[in-house]
């Protein structure tokens, strides 16, 4: 009987012990993803605070790339805040400007990221292939009221 | 002995589930104490970078304003100058009457006269406060150029004594500093510090050889005040990337004012169409702008300049006959004219200064965009700032190390904790013209506004080839107006011909050579071409400057 008693507990542990787990981990993976979003988010604003600036900016600072070749400049700075994430797809990103490169036109980035789920058994909550796609846009208005540079 | 095993078999479970619970609590704090500082070291950078952009900007918005506040001054003398232009145009045109009276109504002469005498009289009495408000506003402007500068640094460092002595801080120490209130309670900043060329002293440009000098100081325009001597030291003040221009330029801005408001007057009411009303203006102010001495220059200066002239003549000829003659006699040299001349022109320009109670014509001057600074992007049109964190921060980042959260991207040895924002000041041309088309505008009309960008290095962003290019442009027209000068010096209309002279050699220099930003009557965005452009807007008929100068 008592050995019973036992074995029951050590089943009773288990099962009890199995969904704990798993709920435990997926709140730690959720926390890890709510901590990336916070980076994508701030990659949205690097980038966005790149592109008012870089795409009115002076040619010869990029080697007389027109204003439409520029956006690897964008990029970069949302590349530099992501890395803050290492389970960051940085490779993957998309960056997207949209807006109208005049006046004080509102500038918008669009800006998503695959994020890899990585903690252990939990990464299912990230979906069958344990990638997640993160997503932050974030507007300025273009700071492109002076006169053509250079001349 | 049942009831025992049953108690051990539960404290053994009760162990268990406490150590696995210690453990995910554990992991689970870890995780939280992540995201926290994740979020905390965030917030840092993001609160480090704001200030430095916003201090950047802050910094070329004064400088914005200091620039349109200089255009208001220089409109502000042009309007005044109006005043005497009138006068002086009805003066002409009382002589022209005249000269037809003579011709044609004989019995007209007399009455035609005497109007002349009360306007010539009335022309002496005013002329001379007008000279007198004139030079006050360009010593104003003056202070201006010098003060602006400096500014945001001291308005960041009052802002921050204030603080330290409001708060009654203990330690004294401005490194509690203001600008975590002035940047919304941050905490994080502990200093900002505002820079650009603009602080780098005038005394520079003017120990160059040929260098534009900038205007931002009072030598050699204060003559009987004590007090204003004393600043005369103070030339090793910064300013704001503007020169000095002749006083004619004003008279010619004078002429488009005075003109462009009659006219505009008449065509409003309906006696003369617009294009002849623009037609009207533009030829005035372009006879007045080709004569400015003719038009501008006060009969005293005129008389003054001339006595000027011949009193350094009449020493020069002196102490050349005492070196030819004598036991030691020896040949009297180019040279030797040269550096007299310059002797007795610096001695007989301060006595002139002391007797004469008006400021002359050659003591006004008017601010004109820098000519180093032709190209847009110029440096010395930027304004940058830098702002340090205060020692405690990024402590997050710095804990997160081993959790790779470099927010500075591929800087992993380095947590860095200055931040740097550029910002620039720039004159924004109608119709979104190239700079140097419009850049003869650019001291004439309030269009100076501010704006972030990227960060550079300053030295990256000093184009040599556009400072060579206002270097040479200076050097080159100056040794061109200089000859044209000494080829006039000698005419019967004195010094202000040739100064006439100097300006007609830097038109025909900039005309064969560049459109500089000079004065350049070819390619000046005139007040007529600019009324024309409102008129293709559809914004209105006609706008004369001071309507103009209100609506922005």
């Amino acid at each position: 009987v008592i050995r019973d008693e036992s074995g029951a507990a050590y089943v009773e542990t288990l099962v009890a012990f199995l969904p704990t787990l798993f709920f435990f981990l997926a709140v730690l993976q959720y926390g890890e993803v709510a901590a990336a979003n916070l980076v994508v988010r701030r990659a949205a604003q690097a980038a966005v605070r790149a592109a008012v600036v870089v795409y009115p900016d002076d040619p010869r600072f990029y080697e007389g790339a027109a204003p439409s070749q520029r956006s690897p400049y964008v990029q970069e700075a949302a590349r530099r805040t992501l890395l803050a994430a290492p389970e960051l797809d940085v490779t993957g990103a998309s960056v997207s400007v949209s807006g109208n490169l005049s006046g004080t036109s509102d500038i918008t980035v669009n800006l998503t990221v695959p994020y890899h789920c990585s903690v252990f058994w939990a990464r299912v909550v990230c979906g069958l292939d344990g990638v997640l796609s993160l997503n932050a846009r974030s507007t300025l208005p273009y700071l492109g009221m002076r006169p053509p540079a250079g001349g | 002995m049942d009831h025992e095993l049953t108690g051990r078999a539960r404290s053994g479970e009760l162990g268990f589930i406490a150590l696995v619970g210690v453990v995910m609590g554990g992991v689970l704090a870890l995780g939280t104490w992540k995201m926290v500082h994740v979020a905390t070291a965030l917030g840092e950078r993001e609160q480090l970078t704001n200030a430095a952009d916003a201090m950047a900007l802050d910094n070329a918005v004064w400088h914005a304003q200091g620039m349109n506040l200089l255009v208001y001054m220089n409109a502000a003398m042009a309007i005044v100058l109006s005043v005497f232009l009138a006068l002086r145009v009805l003066e002409l045109l009382l002589i022209a009457v005249g000269v037809l009276a003579a011709i044609f109504a004989p019995a007209a002469l007399t009455a035609i006269g005497n109007g002349l005498m009360r306007v010539v009289n009335l022309e002496r009495k005013v002329g001379p406060k007008i000279m007198r408000i004139l030079h006050v506003v360009n010593m104003a402007e003056r202070v201006v150029a010098s003060a602006v500068p400096a500014l945001p640094g001291a308005v960041n460092r009052a802002e921050l004594v204030g603080n330290v002595a409001t708060k009654g801080g203990a330690s004294g120490s401005i490194d509690v500093g203001s600008l975590e209130d002035y940047y919304e309670k941050t905490g994080v900043i502990r200093q900002g510090v505002p820079l650009g060329l603009s602080m780098i002293p005038t005394l520079v440009d003017r120990k160059i050889p040929g260098f534009p000098p900038r205007m931002g100081n009072l030598d050699g325009q204060v003559h009987s005040s004590k007090v204003l001597k004393g600043i005369k030291l103070a030339i090793g003040n910064p300013s704001l990337p503007v020169e000095e221009e002749d006083y004619y330029q004003v008279c010619s801005r004078s002429a488009e004012f005075m003109t462009a408001g009659f006219t505009g007057m008449l065509a409003r009411t309906g006696i003369i169409p617009d294009q002849v009303a623009r037609l009207v203006a533009s030829r005035v102010s372009q006879v007045v702008g080709t004569l400015p001495a003719l038009a501008c220059e006060p009969f005293d200066a005129s008389t003054l300049q001339r006595e000027l002239e011949e009193s350094i003549g009449t020493a020069c000829k002196a102490e050349k006959d005492e070196q030819e003659s004598g036991e030691n006699a020896r040949a009297w040299s180019r040279s030797d004219q040269k550096k007299c001349e310059k002797k007795h022109r610096e001695k007989a320009k301060e006595s002139f200064k002391k007797q004469s109670a008006q400021p002359n014509p050659d003591m006004i001057k008017t601010a004109k965009l820098w000519n180093i600074t032709s190209h847009v992007s110029s440096a010395f049109l930027h304004t940058w700032a830098v702002a340090v964190a205060q020692p405690n921060s990024f402590k997050a980042e710095g804990t997160l190390k081993g959790w790779i959260l470099w927010l500075s991207g591929d800087k992993e040895d380095s947590n860095d904790k200055i931040t740097l924002g550029e910002a620039e000041f720039f004159f924004q041309c109608r119709k979104q013209a190239s700079h140097r088309t419009c850049g003869d505008d650019a001291m004439w009309r309030p269009w100076w506004t501010a704006s972030t960008v990227r960060v550079n290095a300053p030295w990256k962003e000093i184009d040599l080839l556009s400072v060579a290019y206002g270097w040479g442009n200076n050097a080159l027209g100056n040794l061109l107006s200089d000859a044209l000068k000494k080829v006039l010096v000698s005419s019967f209309r004195g010094k202000h011909a040739a100064d006439n002279a100097k300006d007609s050699g830097w038109h025909i220099f900039s005309f064969l050579f560049g459109k500089g930003n000079g004065s350049n009557y070819v390619t000046r965005y005139t007040l007529p071409q600019y009324a024309q452009d409102q008129v293709e807007a559809g914004r209105q008929a006609y706008t004369p400057l001071v309507k103009d100068l209100l609506i922005h």
